[in-house]
């Protein structure tokens, strides 16, 4: 038998030896939990548990059917509104019949959350989770979930866009300052440590974070602890950046005020995507942000929408 | 009691010897912190009015109504655990038996996280909704004449009405599940003279009329024929000390969040350190000291960063030198009552 017939025949008998499945998958991931996840057709309606999936769908110039909520809120960056997509509850604990009947063909979730319900949603479509903690765990999830959603190639270049504007801005911005990113609850502060997004950003843009680094690194996921008020009065940072959740009380504590950042208007309360930072959307809106509120003389405002940007940390009375 | 009873002499020790202890922590609490304030920089510090310093500031305004707060707030838990005690003739009562402590961190959590209300409506908030929680509580058991079988089952019931209340605020509410998680082990870190404020008209005048009425509580302990039959309106005085214990919590929780142990504690601390049984006159300001003692002790352990590198919630050392002196009670054998 010649060559070209032997070769011919040889990848008629591979073709035949295939499983039907195999040919008809549209792509394979591996997500976070180390599952390598099939998706037999480029997902049409993906459904976001956390805000991840619903940024990702915008930066590919599309929508998510459904997204999970803060109470009922949707972040404003994402410019959706509720009609348009729909509440999936809270992340800890979706609500899997309204997720049932948005009859999603992916769903997107936050794995710390979403994990303990991976086999509800066995039924309903796949199901891939990410860590989305640190500023690899976002280049991972974007890659990742870019070739699950057949935007193969466009994961790596949002990657490369925001690697780029990180290292122009690292080279732009002087250096010189101190900062420390915090959630306020009642009047309890808790900082976030340097591995974790946002308060990573603060490293190439050369900003010292004054609550350091995570004393326990073999558990990423120890993300921040709390700070008593003598302990950020010690610490005393140039830029004070804050996370209130949306309808939370102002802070009113004597030691607040007493700050430097605060003194000098230096102290910001920020928006809904710097709870969740790790989308393409968020993380370049949050950089572009952070440039400036740390250094305002070098990186100019960016222009986002009123409701999406940060505003000086106001008080009680 | 006679003067040559054996109790009448460990009073005055005991009182000296509490009295030291709070003395001692508050000292601790004072001279700990990140700015660092020797025992000779404290007079500086104290007299520093225009805070000029940080350290001035933070001995004044950071450290000291913290241990204001941890005399206030550990007085008056432990009298509500002994008005607990007494009226439920239970020893195993403590303050939020009537619901209380559950009522008011319900109703703080949901001030925060739906209602977006501010730190000082949170104290009101906090304390009305203890004090709405208990008052169900009382009503409920008020159907059964405040049979105490009776108010301890409402008091479980609205208690735990509340918890799963706090449970869907936090699954719901738009919050860091970790600082909420702080908060409510309960605390007396960042607390400011707006709490102690909030605190001392509250904890001060009940303490006194609890102790001017404090002879009520000894009868209590009878049984409530006998009480009748000597003239005491039981029902009626349950419900008084009843409400005194809900105001004294329902501030506490409030202001430093739901701290557990110390009430049902210190009444048995105070009576291990008089000897036994005692009148409830005495029992009064003893349970005060014993409360005020354990919680300052707790809260200069939270403070020092012993336990942990980073600085926790004064709940946990709180409940753990609470089980720790409980299991020696146990083996002493506890006693209700006096």
């Amino acid at each position: 038998m010649s060559s070209p017939i032997r070769i011919l025949l040889s990848a008629l008998l591979v073709g035949l030896a295939l499983p039907v499945s195999a040919q008809d998958i549209f792509a394979e991931v591996r997500d976070d939990r180390g599952e390598v996840v099939q998706i037999a057709q480029q997902p049409q309606r993906v459904a976001s548990l956390g805000v991840f999936g619903a940024d990702m769908m915008l930066a590919l110039g599309k929508s998510a059917v459904g997204t999970t909520t803060y109470n009922g809120q949707l972040p404003a960056y994402l410019g959706a509104r509720p009609d348009t997509m729909a509440d999936l509850g809270i992340e800890p604990q979706p609500n899997l019949e309204r997720l049932t009947e948005l009859q999603p063909d992916l769903i997107i979730g936050i794995r710390r959350y979403t994990e303990p319900w991976a086999d509800s949603f066995a039924p309903i479509a796949p199901y891939i989770a990410y860590d989305m903690l640190t500023e690899a765990d976002s280049t991972r999830a974007v890659s990742s979930v870019a070739v699950a959603l057949g935007a193969v190639g466009t994961g790596e270049k949002l990657n490369a866009e925001f690697e780029q504007m990180k290292a122009q801005m690292a080279e732009q911005a002087p250096g010189g300052v101190s900062a420390v990113f915090v959630w306020l609850w009642q009047d309890t502060l808790y900082a976030y440590y340097d591995h974790v997004m946002p308060a990573s950003f603060f490293s190439p843009l050369k900003v010292r974070n004054t609550m350091g680094s995570n004393p326990t690194p073999e558990l990423p996921e120890n993300f921040g602890g709390p700070v008593s008020y003598e302990d950020i009065l010690a610490q005393d940072p140039d830029v004070l950046i804050v996370f209130r959740a949306e309808g939370n009380a102002y802070p009113d504590h004597p030691a607040l005020r007493r700050l430097r950042a605060v003194r000098e208007g230096r102290a910001w309360h920020v928006g809904y995507q710097y709870s969740q930072p790790a989308g393409p959307v968020a993380r370049k809106i949050i950089l572009q942000e952070m440039a400036h509120l740390l250094y305002p003389d070098v990186f100019a405002d960016p222009a986002l929408p009123d409701q999406v940007r940060a505003e000086p940390l106001r008080f009680e009375n | 009691m006679t003067p040559d009873d054996p109790k009448q002499r460990l009073i005055l020790p005991f009182f000296l010897l509490t009295l030291l202890l709070i003395l001692v922590c508050a000292v601790l609490t004072l001279t700990q912190g990140r700015f660092a304030t020797g025992l000779a920089d404290l007079p500086t510090a104290l007299l520093d009015r225009a805070e000029v310093t940080d350290t001035g500031f933070a001995v004044r305004q950071l450290r000291l109504p913290r241990a204001v707060m941890a005399v206030l707030a550990g007085a008056a838990l432990g009298v509500a655990g002994a008005l607990m005690q007494a009226i439920t003739r239970n020893p195993l009562a403590d303050p939020g038996l009537t619901g209380v402590t559950a009522g008011a961190a319900f109703a703080v959590v949901l001030g925060f996280t739906l209602l977006g209300v501010s730190q000082a409506g949170l104290l009101v908030l906090g304390t009305v909704g203890g004090a709405l929680s208990g008052a169900l509580t009382f009503a409920l058991a008020a159907q059964r004449g405040f049979n105490p079988a009776h108010l301890i089952l409402a008091g479980v019931a609205v208690a735990a009405f509340c918890l799963s209340g706090i449970n869907v605020l936090l699954l719901l509410g738009a919050t860091s599940m970790n600082s909420a998680w702080f908060w409510l082990v309960g605390g007396l870190a960042n607390r400011t003279w707006q709490d102690v404020g909030h605190l001392w008209p509250m904890v001060l005048p009940v303490l006194v009329l609890v102790w001017l009425t404090s002879r009520r509580l000894d009868l209590l302990l009878l049984d409530d024929d006998t009480s009748r039959g000597i003239g005491l309106h039981a029902g009626r005085w349950r419900l008084i000390f009843g409400l005194c214990s809900v105001v004294l919590t329902a501030g506490c929780v409030a202001t430093c969040g739901p701290i557990g142990f110390i009430g049902l504690l210190a009444p048995h601390v105070a009576r291990m350190g008089l000897g036994g049984a005692v009148s409830h006159r005495l029992l009064i300001p003893a349970s005060a000291l014993a409360g005020a003692a354990i919680l300052s002790v707790a809260d200069a352990l939270a403070a020092s960063r012993l336990i942990f590198p980073t600085e926790i919630p004064t709940g946990i050392p709180a409940i753990l030198i609470g089980a720790g002196m409980f299991l020696l009670l146990f083996r002493n054998g506890l006693r209700v009552g006096r």
